[in-house]
């Protein structure tokens, strides 16, 4: 059952690495992660659902992608396996982490939607979107980019009057939404050059840095271990 | 005047419908009758208000205050404006302007194609008889239906395409020029006209294409391309289709079409053109109309928000009992006739049905515990169970229909009907769709759970055994033909959805996965009546050789007939001999869709390479196996053929029959196959020899 904590929690987010969580390094604010990789961000996501789950707060998944593309992606398993590893209990998480999924713009674009999200009892932990292009990438030749700052502002209103961190993933080859790039607190590049590699392009409290993110492969042992 | 016709078209142009219709006498008539293009305006200010101001506007005709279901969720009705527009050449100026208005929530039917509005007005449908009071001049007074259950008889062209094109009839062929089609095509009286690929040919010359194809004031454009491209069960005809024999083909298809184009309500034309999900689109957009809903102009309403637990419990597809790898005889197949749209129908799932928490009568949904309300029928419901009753009418009537050619009719009629009902559960979910609901999709998933774990309970309480089960089709062994027949009668009885056997097995195969577990859709199995039956295996897939599914037919019709150490034996010696022999060059190829530009191709498969050999991009390429690579097949030579590689893939194709757990077939002493794998040994294991079964 979940049960709401009475104090705001101002905990920064852990993703379990150091490397990646001096990069993250902020209690609050919107967080935009780049790359390229849907299945990466989608791993970042659920390490940050596995690792950050609490009694007494929520968090809330927004999945708007695309019908064809990407309808039943959702992997529970990797989510289970993510928490036991994280110690994380996955009941908890299972209770305490939201979904809404929408499958079209004008679903995004619609009062109605954002009425329901904006009446949902917190207190939450973090929101995430993911991703904030899943809808509007076929359209990159649209002139008009208004929708998409729409919902970026309502995203960005969300996370505020939740009190909570926003993570918003991106995985574009397209530059950044400049409205965007503006809320956001930190923006995390990803890419892949031979090994992962981290880019740090905006944080209030950093220099603009790009540093290797060592990952073991992951070994058959180790996955059952889980 | 009086007279009896077929409609068999219509469209809006001006502030008018052209009704294009042939009598009995075979006479091609036109048909005008008024009618202003219409949208609908839902308010949040004061309707009357808000009717004046647009009543104001200079090509607006008549606005009028409805009550209607502003919203596929609104329990209860609203006041609406139905604004007429004068003409259909302001219809998108006036659509501009009205969103403009101050008190002007949204709007409605917008989208909605004027000919589908008129046809709901006036209750028609393509291809249905009718009685017709016109003035002298042909306009429409008054419109009587007499049913019928066949087609009007059509009078059919073939145009060639080219600079001078041939016009092809029953009786002649004429030579034209594309401007002149129109006017040929009335003289000499033609009511369809087929073209190959006609789209794309016939386009500069013509003033009437849209985004549905070029369309013609005189007569059906049928492009039978595009036809057999969207037909899901068209595979293989096109082979059939030649330029000598399109007319017939042509004409023997024209059943399909116009049975889907009178029950979706969709022009012939545009029934050939576009998907069978845009027919449901068409057909729920009527049911919608006949119960006073508005159709949206777009999708805007999302599931609502759930906890990763309730989704992971509902996120799943339908249920599978796998098999245990092995041998069987004497199987048989059933199969839930229609089993999702009959869930749709029977459990009354709607969008506007879903969540109705204060319905005086509701039904539960297993394991989501959404409440369904019944207490009337939902758009979705209403629109597919008039597809279902009008597809177990035609199957009733092919049964007994004595003239086999009518018979013919009705079968090839109601198996177009099919493709509306096997895309209607997945459009459900589908965004593009204005009443889909991904929840009621859903909901059909979890019934479907519950209809087949309480059809297989019912067979256990028989005493007979489920050898596999996957979604909708049971395969049960254990019992007598009788036995088989009353486990049908109780379960259709029980469930409320008809159970079909399909035929019994006299012999059935389901191999097991490298990791000898059980695996669906793959088996393969020989009925009663000698027909071979297949899935998942090389000889059913589209990208084999035709080597490779020689083979294993032949080496299947060992396996299904014969004892099963010997079949084995002889499948081992075929396989020797297919090995040594030297085939054709053709029976190597392999033959694979492009289904996009060869540069957006992320991974360097065989079939890229190939295709990036040809001088030319195509949409579809013939390749063979050599000691170079893989090449064209026009390129090829037979003796550059990469034997080595065929060999394991003739290896592989036997490997997958014979793949069952020995102790699961009787009357069989163990035997044990070596496999050996190619020289660099299979990608995902040690590289040594392997051996799947000890001795």
């Amino acid at each position: 059952m979940f049960e709401p904590a009475r104090l705001p929690n101002k905990k920064g987010l852990t993703t379990g690495r150091n490397d990646l969580d001096s990069l993250l390094a902020l209690p609050d604010g919107l967080f935009t992660l780049r790359c390229r990789s849907t299945s990466w961000l989608f791993w970042m996501a659920s390490t940050l659902i596995a690792r950050n789950t609490e009694p007494g707060f929520r968090i809330l998944y927004l999945q708007w992608v695309d019908y064809h593309d990407r309808y039943w992606s959702i992997d529970y398993d990797l989510l289970i396996r993510l928490a036991k590893r994280a110690q994380t209990d996955p009941q908890l998480m299972l209770d305490n982490t939201i979904i809404m999924r929408v499958f079209s713009r004008d679903g995004v674009e619609e009062e109605e939607n954002w009425k329901q999200l904006f009446a949902l009892n917190g207190p939450f932990r973090f929101i995430i979107l993911d991703s904030i292009n899943g809808l509007y990438s076929k359209f990159k030749r649209e002139v008009n980019a208004k929708p998409m700052g729409y919902s970026i502002g309502r995203f960005s209103q969300l996370c505020m009057e939740k009190r909570c961190a926003g993570i918003v993933l991106d995985d574009s080859s397209a530059p950044l939404h400049p409205y965007l790039g503006e809320l956001s607190s930190v923006i995390l590049q990803f890419t892949h050059k031979g090994a992962w590699f981290a880019h740090l392009q905006k944080h209030p409290l950093q220099p603009e840095i790009e540093k290797e993110i060592a990952f073991r492969a992951q070994r058959t042992l180790a996955r059952w271990l889980a | 005047m009086k007279f009896n016709a077929w409609l068999l078209d219509v469209s809006v142009h001006g502030s008018e419908a052209i009704l294009a219709i042939k009598t009995n006498e075979g006479e091609r008539v036109e048909v005008r009758d008024a009618f202003y293009p219409y949208f609908y305006v839902i308010l949040k200010g004061n309707a009357e208000e808000i009717a004046w101001y647009v009543s104001q506007h200079p090509h607006v005709a008549r606005v009028t205050e409805e009550q209607k279901y502003a919203q596929v969720l609104r329990q209860e009705k609203e006041p609406v404006l139905k604004v007429e527009v004068e003409s259909t050449r302001y219809f998108q100026r006036v659509i501009i302007d009205v969103k403009k208005v101050p008190g002007v929530a949204e709007l409605a039917e917008t989208r909605m194609p004027n000919y589908l509005k008129y046809c709901f007005e006036k209750r028609l449908t393509f291809f249905s008889f009718y009685e017709w009071e016109c003035t002298e001049n042909r306009r429409l007074k008054r419109i009587q239906n007499i049913p019928q259950t066949r087609f009007p008889s059509l009078n059919t062209a073939y145009l060639q395409g080219g600079e001078t094109g041939v016009l092809q009839t029953p009786h002649e062929a004429i030579l034209l020029q594309p401007e002149a089609l129109e006017a040929m095509l009335r003289e000499k009286n033609v009511d369809v006209l087929f073209t190959l690929n006609g789209d794309a040919f016939l386009k500069p010359f013509s003033k009437t294409h849209a985004f549905h194809g070029v369309q013609l004031k005189h007569g059906i454009h049928i492009d039978l391309q595009k036809d057999l491209g969207i037909d899901i069960y068209a595979e293989g005809e096109g082979a059939r289709l030649t330029p000598e024999n399109v007319l017939a083909f042509g004409t023997a298809r024209l059943e399909r079409i116009m049975e889907l184009s009178q029950t979706a309500c969709a022009k012939a034309a545009i029934v050939s053109r576009v998907s069978p999900g845009r027919l449901n689109t068409y057909l729920h957009m009527m049911a919608a109309k006949r119960k006073d809903y508005l159709i949206p102009d777009s999708k805007k309403l999302v599931e609502r928000p759930k906890t990763l637990r309730l989704l992971k419990s509902l996120d799943k597809g339908g249920t599978i009992f796998y098999p245990e790898p092995g041998v069987y005889e004497n199987v048989a197949k059933f199969d839930f006739s229609s089993m999702y749209p009959s869930i749709i129908v029977n459990y009354n799932i709607s969008p506007e049905t879903l969540h109705c928490d204060n319905a005086s009568q509701f039904l539960i949904v297993p394991e989501a515990l959404w409440r369904i309300r019944t207490d009337a029928q939902g758009i979705i419901p209403q629109g597919i169970q008039h597809v279902l009753e009008k597809r177990l009418l035609l199957k009733k009537m092919a049964k007994t229909e004595k003239d086999s050619r009518l018979r013919e009719a009705y079968t090839t009629r109601q198996k177009a009907l099919k493709n509306i009902l096997v895309t209607c559960f997945g459009y459900l979910g589908f965004n593009n769709f204005v009443f889909s609901n991904v929840e009621c999709k859903e909901c059909v998933i979890l019934f479907g759970r519950v209809i087949l774990q309480r059809a297989k309970d019912i067979a256990e309480s028989m005493h007979l055994k489920i050898v596999y089960g996957i979604v909708d089709s049971l395969f049960i062994t254990g019992g007598s033909d009788a036995q088989y027949a009353a486990y049908q009668k109780r379960v259709s009885e029980e469930i409320g959805i008809e159970l079909d056997l399909e035929g019994i097995f006299q012999r059935i195969v389901f191999p097991s996965a490298k990791d000898a577990s059980g695996t669906a859709n793959k088996y393969y199995g020989i009925t009663r009546d000698g027909k071979l039956e297949a899935r998942g295996i090389k000889w059913r897939h589209s990208d084999a050789c035709v080597l490779v599914k020689r083979f294993q037919y032949q080496a299947m019709m060992h396996l299904l007939n014969e004892p099963w150490e010997t079949a084995r034996k002889n499948a081992e010696k075929l396989l020797k001999e297919y090995s040594r022999t030297r085939w054709p060059l053709p029976d190597y190829a392999v033959h694979m869709a492009l289904r996009k530009p060869l540069q957006e191709y992320r991974a360097n498969a065989a079939h890229v390479r190939a295709a990036k050999q040809l001088k030319e991009e195509a949409l579809s390429i013939a390749f063979v196996h050599t000691v170079h690579g893989p090449l064209p097949l026009v390129r090829a030579k037979a003796e550059e053929i990469d034997r080595e590689k065929y060999a394991y893939l003739l290896q592989q194709s036997l490997e997958e029959l014979i793949r069952v757990p020995l102790a699961f077939v009787a009357n069989v002493p163990s035997v044990a196959l070596e496999v050996t794998p190619r020289n660099e040994g299979p990608r995902n294991a040690g590289g040594n020899k392997q051996r799947l079964y000890k001795d």
